[in-house]
């Protein structure tokens, strides 16, 4: 209780600081952060984790950040890295977009048709705990060494968060404000227009980032072991040929592009829905921050 | 007469699948621009009855009749307010106030000037491009009898729309309620379990017997208002509604268990 009561007091005492000052403050912190890692991480490999290896391996087991700048300059030139980052997003686009063009109408069937929910739901229960990775191998004996194969495993693998997150959001579609737009005249198909489309939209968003981390977690297992091209096989390449500044350097890239689509698609998407979600109001977000 | 309910019962199934009698043979009528508000125990049915008539649910025997046609499903023709105000939370105050003439595909100029009209008559100027969660509960309700105005329908159904709100605020609403009301010649069916609301507001109290609700007696009041429920005429007839309610209640404690 005193404890609390002390701490309390501490927090009041703080002098007040203003917005601008603890934003750039967090920034500045978290630059100092990253720079410290690529610090220590640039000692270790030079100095052979400080004499215990020898220095000549280093470049084997663990390249310097310096080394992967030259190697991102040889990649990007000869044009290896676009051709395999391209391969990669290709595939994890059209096996997401199927997934979608499946997921999502399935999904509303489940949800609209006791029926079909019926039919449909010893299926997704009996695959959907299945990871996409477990369908490379009969991917590849039924696609052979392929696109083909890389589709069908992210497919798998992305489909059952979209259409588990339809058929939960239609669930929990609030039955008052379906009859409200009922007895503002809204006919069926308006209904679902606007009240049932816009509900699930928060839903919908949870699911396809889901999917889309499942479906970049199975392309590169899938390129690793089957297919000759894509980032997943770069990351084999570099531990096949010696060459660990690839391996090290696509790692980078993985985490860079998930990392971009992330802030670049799916916040702006969430941000949209926060404003009238009252629970990831923007107070809520002041109140986070300030505490941070 | 505007809306006809005629000899309307309806079952449910209760958890243990026995039929559990809700509506029993209720029948009255609802004249233009005429104020009518049902009083009774709480769960009598009168919330299954609002819905019977927007068309939301199906009676299990009887007839609801609007302008003399039967009512098949919802329509605009009979807009409700719901108990937990059933505002689109992805709309702000004034999407949501345009709602039903989007839906008529009204064009938006004239959309926006009537959203206006009703965004003043209940006084929420200011407040257009809030979110409902950043409103209060009053005001919220204020936005969805804008809504179901400016939908121009010609019954409102209303289910205990001020239960959740505090005295002051429900005083305040049932004045401008009673405002609106006479400035927009609509017909009203007004659900309620406050007695002293259903004298204030109705032309007539319908009072409702426990479950399965029948109507057991209807009062008509006198046609002045703003009505002093002081006034010994209305403190007799609040004490009969008061004895009829409690007469309902006894009944239920003597019930078998």
């Amino acid at each position: 209780m005193l404890q609390q009561e002390s701490t309390l007091e501490k927090r009041l005492e703080r002098p007040i600081v203003s917005a601008d000052w603890r934003r750039s403050r967090g920034l500045i912190r978290q630059t100092l952060s990253i720079l410290a890692f690529l610090l220590a991480w640039q000692l270790v490999s030079m100095t052979g984790l400080f004499g215990r290896y020898p220095r000549e391996l280093m470049g084997l087991f663990l390249p310097s950040p310096l080394q992967l700048l030259n190697t991102i300059t040889e990649v990007l030139a000869n044009g290896t890295l676009l051709k395999h980052v391209g391969f990669s997003c290709y595939r994890v686009v059209s096996g997401f977009t199927l997934a979608t063009l499946i997921g999502i109408p399935a999904g509303l069937l489940m949800s609209y048709s006791r029926a079909a929910e019926q039919f449909l739901n010893p299926f997704v229960r009996l695959f959907q705990p299945i990871p996409g990775v477990a369908w490379v191998p009969l991917a590849i004996i039924w696609f052979g060494l392929g696109n083909r194969a890389a589709v069908f495993i992210i497919t798998m693998g992305a489909i059952f968060p979209i259409i588990l997150s339809t058929a939960q959001g239609v669930r929990d579609v609030d039955p008052n404000l379906v009859g409200a737009a009922l007895t503002l005249g809204a006919t069926r198909l308006q209904v679902f227009e606007k009240v049932i489309l816009p509900s699930i939209t928060p839903h919908l968003v949870t699911g396809f980032r889901l999917a889309m981390g499942f479906a970049w977690r199975v392309v590169l297992a899938a390129e690793m072991v089957g297919v000759s091209s894509g980032l997943g096989y770069m990351l084999t390449l570099g531990r096949g040929t010696g060459r660990t500044d690839i391996t090290l350097l696509t790692m980078v890239v993985i985490g860079t592009i998930m990392g971009v689509m992330d802030s670049a698609v799916f916040s702006p998407l969430e941000n949209k829905t926060a404003a009238w979600r009252p629970r990831l109001s923007k107070e809520c977000a002041e109140e986070d921050e300030i505490r941070g | 007469m505007k809306l006809e309910v005629e000899r309307v019962s309806k079952r449910f199934r209760s958890s243990d699948n026995l039929p559990l009698a809700v509506l029993c043979d209720i029948s009255f009528e609802l004249g233009v621009n005429e104020f009518v508000c049902i009083v009774g125990p709480s769960g009598c049915g009168k919330t299954t009855l609002l819905r019977i008539i927007a068309g939301l649910e199906q009676q299990d025997s009887g007839v609801v009749k609007m302008d003399g046609a039967p009512v098949r499903g919802p329509d605009a023709s009979r807009g409700m307010l719901f108990q937990d105000y059933a505002l689109f939370p992805w709309r702000t105050v004034r999407q949501n106030i345009e709602f039903g003439l989007e839906i008529k595909r009204v064009p938006p100029a004239v959309r926006r000037s009537i959203s206006r009209h009703f965004i003043s008559v209940v006084g929420l100027e200011g407040f257009e491009d809030r979110y409902p969660h950043q409103l209060s509960g009053g005001m919220k309700q204020r936005v969805a009898i804008a809504r179901a105005l400016a939908n121009d329908p010609e019954v409102i159904l209303m289910d205990e729309p001020f239960a959740s709100l505090d005295a002051q605020t429900r005083v305040a609403m049932q004045r401008h309620l009673l405002r609106v009301f006479n400035e927009s010649k609509k017909s009203v069916l007004f659900v309620t379990h406050n007695v002293e609301e259903a004298l204030y507001l109705g032309d007539r109290v319908l009072v409702f017997t426990k479950r399965p609700g029948r109507i057991r007696a209807v009062l008509s009041l006198p046609a002045e208002r703003p009505r002093d429920l002081l006034d010994p005429e209305f403190v007799k007839l609040r004490a009969q509604i008061l004895e009829m309610l409690n007469q309902e209640l006894k009944w239920k404690d003597q019930e078998p268990a």
